[in-house]
């Protein structure tokens, strides 16, 4: 685990995308949050070195699937506490949070 | 006149054939540099991840734009994996620097660093802005002269 992230705006809509949907891969984190990738992926390496989100690939071989892999994430159990802990500081700010 | 414009349709075409074509390849190649930037353990991992995410993109330039944005990702994780592994302690034996000035230390290091990742940061984001910039007048042009080529077969239709 690395040093605790910034609790920013688009960490917040990261981490509520995927409270809703977890399991969700990169490009579905984009759809959900308008985030794009030069700024959606920083957030999510920080977030998993700081054990707030876990990440695995999904089942099978990418040449059998014929395609890369997708890298499936999902907040952990420390990420939600702080999730929920965070959110009352910015949910003044952001109406889709609704954890509290 | 009916000529000029059977021509210019082939040759628009052909351009739009070329693009399409090269785009996916370029693409792949911008995210191959994208992840070659990054710490080793994470290259692989975000190479295949990237290469997944713009195949995710609708569209013909939006697997382009996507994979420039990874460039600009790749620009902004690296700094902080850098400086973390940076200021790990000296090994025992080598810390040359006397105890007392060794917050002194880490601070001219990590403004040293902070003023560089800035500037590299820049430039990089100056690339990717030429870099979108020249597809996207691409993209206008080849669509302008289709429609002026729409307009002088159009025009000359009976």
């Amino acid at each position: 685990m690395g040093t605790e992230p910034r609790f920013t705006i688009q960490t917040a809509l990261v981490l509520d995308a995927l409270m809703q949907s977890p399991g969700a891969c990169g490009s579905e984190i984009t759809r959900s949050t308008g985030l794009s990738s030069g700024s959606l992926y920083p957030i999510l390496i920080r977030l998993e070195k700081a054990g707030w989100l876990e990440s695995a690939w999904e089942e099978g071989d990418p040449a059998e699937l014929g395609r890369p892999r997708r890298r499936n994430y999902t907040v952990s159990a420390l990420g939600e506490r702080k999730a929920r802990q965070n959110s009352k500081a910015l949910s003044p700010a952001i109406g889709r949070l609704a954890w509290t | 006149m009916d000529l000029a414009g059977v021509i210019l349709g082939l040759v628009l075409a052909i351009i739009w054939a070329e693009a399409s074509a090269w785009l996916p390849a370029l693409t792949r190649r911008i995210i191959r540099l994208a992840a070659k930037r990054l710490e080793p353990d994470l290259r692989e991992r975000m190479e295949e991840e990237w290469l997944r995410y713009v195949q995710d993109m609708p569209g013909i330039l939006g697997p382009f734009f996507a994979g420039c944005k990874c460039l600009l990702a790749s620009v902004r994780i690296r700094p902080i994996r850098i400086a973390a592994r940076r200021l790990q302690p000296a090994p025992k034996g080598r810390g040359l620097i006397p105890p007392s000035q060794i917050n002194q230390f880490y601070l001219e290091r990590l403004k040293e660093l902070f003023h560089r990742s800035a500037n590299e940061q820049k430039r990089l984001m100056w690339i990717s802005a030429i870099a979108m910039g020249a597809a996207f007048s691409a993209a206008l042009y080849v669509a302008g002269i289709k429609a002026l080529a729409s307009l002088i077969s159009g025009g000359n239709s009976p």
